[in-house]
């Protein structure tokens, strides 16, 4: 069964960039995806009708006016998000799969695998790199699918955007997700810039000295006590809470909590005040 | 200022004047900030990017350098007037594109710009002609600091200035210098210069930045990483490959002259041919034969044209600026035929009213 209908299109796209497609590159589509090896430049693929783009990563220019057409599920007929290439002995099967059965093939062959000693090269692979268990994105991390469906799941408590939607999108939702979290973006950020502490210039904060280090891990109640304007932490983080807030306060609105939502509107103008954000 | 008295000046990054401006044709620093009390601009509700917008178009419009700035509503803008905006590399392609409140603040030599709710809630860019960056990252500096006093950056001690997008966090900052580079094109040492730079961890884009073509020989090098260096650093790193690439460069102008002075003459003279006599002409030609003739000029083998008109050409012949010159709104196929016509009058010379003046 045909995955995606491809239209025949012109060679002359890949000449044109000067740049033919090559095995072992990878390219990264416009949409987000990421492609490793042959990109077929003799066919046109239409994706949701959105013409894409497809750029040789290693040179971060577009090399290819190339578009994806219809890639559907081989198990239903949604569409396509998980390309999955599997590495048998002696032969290479790509699997396109929609999300819902993605997690069952992925979740199924974690368990076949969990019988036998785990000598680390049981995960399955995913375009064609071997023994990296990486599911689409940018982790770089060994997990199994099991650990990641459950790192997918949390969300970040002020804005709420969830791990896998961040996945996805490749964007964070507020400020406080490199607060929750740090240690699954710490290898990521480490292979991107090769650095994870900053060393250039700090916001010059009311009293804050340099190197002084805030408490940007409190967890407490928000109603806590707040100090003064003039001890101003570097960090940001005790600000980023309104967005939490703001979001109960709706919350307790549309429940009808007068109560609370009177409560969250103090406190959050409370924050805002002492982070002079009111009118002076 | 409005956007028409725009369309009279030339603009910063094509006016040509800075130092090596014969191949640098500008150099950028851009800041990308965000505030803390707000989820980014991609999770943020309609809402919130209308009071992020306003809360920092009155923040801005109190401290000193903001009072200096032209404010801009990208959101409620024509398409012709964002487009025209993006020729002028005052704002990016995604900002043009994007849905929601969203504006840009000038000044009026178009060096600072100031964007409001790109991918970040605040994006601040300083661009000055020719080969600058120190001059560059200095004023974008003043700008930051005064800024950063009545709006709450979001920051992080670990992780540094807050971003959207992972892969700008820590300093936030991108420096880019902007070459046009012919000659390593024909001679096709093009694809190699590319992957030294990317070895030292420098990325390299067409024109208009993040996923654009290379026309006309204009490339962007710019800094990948953000994060675990300092500002100055990163600006050195980028502004010490620039004369590497500017000397690659001029011998390989020089080697064209010396060896192949008949092919390249012969290349620029029927550039130069097309451009005054063509009935109808796309942007992108008329782009690439403007970069071989202004590498004739260059050359010298092309003596009745002065680099300044070429530059005025680059800009003036992209379909926003072409446009509104005219001050009418032309299809794709009367915008060639538009375009093809002023280029011929431009290079008779003696129509009347047929070369706008240049301030």
């Amino acid at each position: 069964m045909q995955q995606y209908t491809p239209v025949a299109g012109p060679k002359r796209a890949a000449a044109r960039f000067g740049c033919a497609r090559r095995a072992g590159e990878k390219y990264r589509c416009n949409a987000g995806l990421e492609i490793q090896g042959e990109l077929p430049s003799r066919t046109r693929y239409h994706w949701k009708g959105v013409r894409l783009s497809f750029t040789l990563l290693r040179l971060n220019r577009p090399i290819l006016e190339c578009v994806w057409y219809r890639m559907k599920c081989q198990q239903c007929d949604k569409p396509a998000v998980f390309h999955i290439t599997e590495l048998e002995s002696g032969a290479v099967r790509e699997l396109h799969l929609c999300e819902d059965h993605a997690r069952n093939y992925l979740n199924q062959s974690e368990l076949n695998q969990s019988e036998g000693p785990d000598a680390g090269g049981g995960e399955e692979s995913e375009e064609g790199s071997p023994a990296a268990g990486d599911l689409p994105g940018p982790l770089g991390v060994g997990q199994t699918a099991g650990e990641l469906a459950m790192l997918d799941q949390r969300a970040c408590d002020m804005c709420g955007i969830t791990f896998f939607e961040f996945r996805n999108q490749g964007r964070l939702g507020c400020p406080h997700d490199y607060v929750q979290f740090e240690n699954e973006l710490e290898p990521l950020i480490g292979n991107i810039h090769g650095g994870t502490e900053h060393a250039g210039r700090r916001p010059s904060r009311a009293a804050a000295e340099a190197g002084k280090q805030p408490n940007e891990q409190q967890s407490t109640q928000p109603q806590a006590e707040l100090p003064t304007q003039a001890e101003l932490p570097v960090g940001t983080d005790e600000l980023t809470r309104v967005i939490g807030m703001r979001r109960e306060m709706k919350e307790a609105i549309a429940c009808e909590d007068y109560e609370k939502a009177r409560e969250n509107r103090d406190a959050i103008r409370a924050l805002e005040e002492r982070w002079s954000l009111e009118e002076r | 200022m409005k956007l028409e008295t725009l369309t009279q000046s030339i603009g910063e990054w094509l006016r040509g004047t800075g130092p090596e401006s014969d191949i640098v044709m500008s150099s950028r620093v851009r800041l990308a900030r965000n505030v803390a009390h707000y989820p980014f601009v991609g999770r943020a509700s309609e809402q919130d990017r209308a009071e992020i917008e306003r809360f920092l178009r009155e923040r801005i419009a109190t401290v000193p350098i903001g009072q200096g700035l032209e404010y801009i509503d990208v959101g409620h803008l024509e398409e012709i007037d964002r487009q025209f905006l993006v020729e002028r590399q005052l704002i990016s392609r995604e900002h043009a594109d994007a849905q929601g409140a969203r504006s840009v603040a000038i000044d009026r030599m178009e060096q600072v710009s100031l964007m409001i709710n790109e991918e970040d809630h605040l994006r601040i860019q300083c661009m000055h002609s020719g080969l600058d960056l120190r001059g560059a990252w200095e004023q974008i500096k003043v700008v930051d600091d005064q800024i950063e006093k009545v709006v709450p950056y979001a920051f992080h001690p670990r992780w540094g200035y807050l971003t959207a997008c992972p892969t700008n966090v820590g300093t936030g900052i991108r420096v880019s210098v902007m070459l046009h580079l012919p000659a390593l094109v024909i001679t096709r040492q093009i694809d190699k210069v590319f992957r030294s730079l990317h070895k030292i961890s420098l990325a390299v884009r067409g024109l208009y930045g993040e996923g654009s073509q290379a026309t006309g020989d204009f490339y962007q090098i710019s800094n990948q990483t953000t994060l675990g260096k300092t500002e100055e650093e990163l600006v050195e790193q980028v502004g010490d490959v620039v004369p590497v690439l500017i000397d690659y460069e001029r011998r390989a102008r020089e080697f064209l002259v010396r060896e192949t002075q008949q092919n390249v003459h012969d290349q620029v003279s029927r550039a130069y041919g097309i451009l005054r006599t063509a009935q109808t002409i796309s942007a992108e030609e008329t782009m690439q034969l403007l970069s071989r003739v202004r590498m004739g000029v260059l050359l010298g083998l092309i003596g009745d044209v002065k680099i300044s008109d070429i530059n005025v050409l680059l800009v003036r012949t992209q379909p926003a600026h072409l446009q509104k010159l005219r001050g009418v709104e032309l299809d794709s196929n009367d915008r060639n035929i538009e375009r093809a016509r002023y280029l011929r009058q431009h290079f008779e010379g003696d129509d009347a009213g047929a070369r706008t003046s240049i301030n």
